[in-house]
């Protein structure tokens, strides 16, 4: 287990090109402390299951959506980090999932991380961004009776004034 | 047995309220009135903040006639809307202020809870709270000071004393 002072970016950079090869895109030390990294969505369960398990990355800060509108395309952003018995961990790695825009989905990932639920909830209400096997994919910030398939985040929701 | 209580009740109503109209007697009950406005303590966004200022020792509202904001909906009488109002929330603000004692009173504090503010044009907020409930006094800012939320309240008794405030029935 890592504690504050052993945090290594570029062995655990390595250690995941050894590991999962061409599965991972282009790992890579954004500034100290800061991974990101490209995953498909039929490879992210498991490696997301391998960085709770080695790196004792348990803490999922935030998820969020980014909309390409030009290149057809949303992608999820993870941001995990870690609240171990270590003391909290510097390390902060950004797992980013490319989703494609016409039918949007991707596996939840409740069932490693139980913090990335109502994230995900949220993701999905305002992106449209289905997370298969999601135990509970409700409105959270939303009205009730919002309108289905109208997503105010996405770049080409219009606004009342414009 | 019940017909006959209902039309006592109803009989009744009307006296007290002919009475109640007496020009005197409606200086009384407003002058009771003014002195002791209980808020509800709801939070709708940051401008609570203020308000909670507002109640401690260093601007303490108390000595104007606004009572701490604690105790039941069913004692309050005045509702501080405290800042953006969403349209999830203005459901719950509306279920809300229909549970509070008749007469009841508004108060729209800061920008958002009076035009919406800097999110006039979101997809999920009132612009304004008057769109869904009757606000008799708007407070502006953003935040409000606690001494502007004191003038607000000072406003409002000033219109409960002229007794030019619209008192809704309960539903």
């Amino acid at each position: 287990m890592l504690t504050l002072q052993k945090v290594n970016e570029t062995k655990i950079i390595d250690e995941l090109r050894d590991k999962f090869g061409e599965r991972i895109d282009t790992p890579k030390l954004l500034r100290p402390n800061r991974i990101v990294m490209t995953v498909e969505k039929e490879n992210v369960i498991e490696i997301a299951q391998f960085l709770k398990d080695t790196y004792a990355l348990n803490y999922v800060a935030s998820v969020s959506g980014i909309d390409y509108l030009e290149e057809n395309k949303f992608v999820v952003v993870y941001h995990v980090s870690s609240m171990s018995e270590d003391g909290h961990l510097p390390l902060v790695l950004a797992l980013k999932v490319p989703v494609d825009r016409q039918t949007p989905f991707m596996p939840s990932l409740v069932s490693i991380w139980k913090s990335v639920e109502w994230h995900e909830r949220e993701t999905w209400e305002l992106f449209g961004i289905e997370f298969k096997d999601h135990p509970r994919l409700e409105r959270l910030l939303l009205p009730e009776d919002w309108p289905e398939n109208q997503f105010p985040l996405r770049k080409d929701f219009l606004l009342e004034d414009e | 047995m019940f017909a006959v209580g209902n039309a006592f009740v109803g009989i009744l109503r009307n006296v007290v309220e002919k009475i109640v109209n007496v020009k005197p007697v409606r200086y009384l009950v407003n002058w009771a009135r003014l002195y002791s406005l209980w808020p509800v303590h709801l939070t709708t966004a940051c401008c609570s903040v203020e308000f909670g200022a507002a109640s401690c020792p260093r601007f303490d509202v108390e000595r104007m006639g606004m009572i701490q904001a604690f105790g039941s909906l069913r004692q309050c009488d005045l509702i501080i809307i405290e800042g953006t109002v969403t349209k999830k929330m203005g459901k719950r603000v509306k279920k809300v202020y229909s549970q509070m004692a008749s007469p009841r009173y508004v108060i729209a504090m800061g920008a958002c809870a009076i035009s919406g503010g800097i999110y006039y044009n979101s997809y999920n907020i009132h612009k304004g709270v008057d769109e869904i409930l009757p606000v008799d006094v708007y407070v502006p800012g953003c935040p409000p000071r606690p001494e502007a939320l004191a003038h607000g309240v000072l406003m409002l008794q000033d219109k409960i004393r002229k007794g030019r405030v619209n008192i809704t029935k309960g539903e």
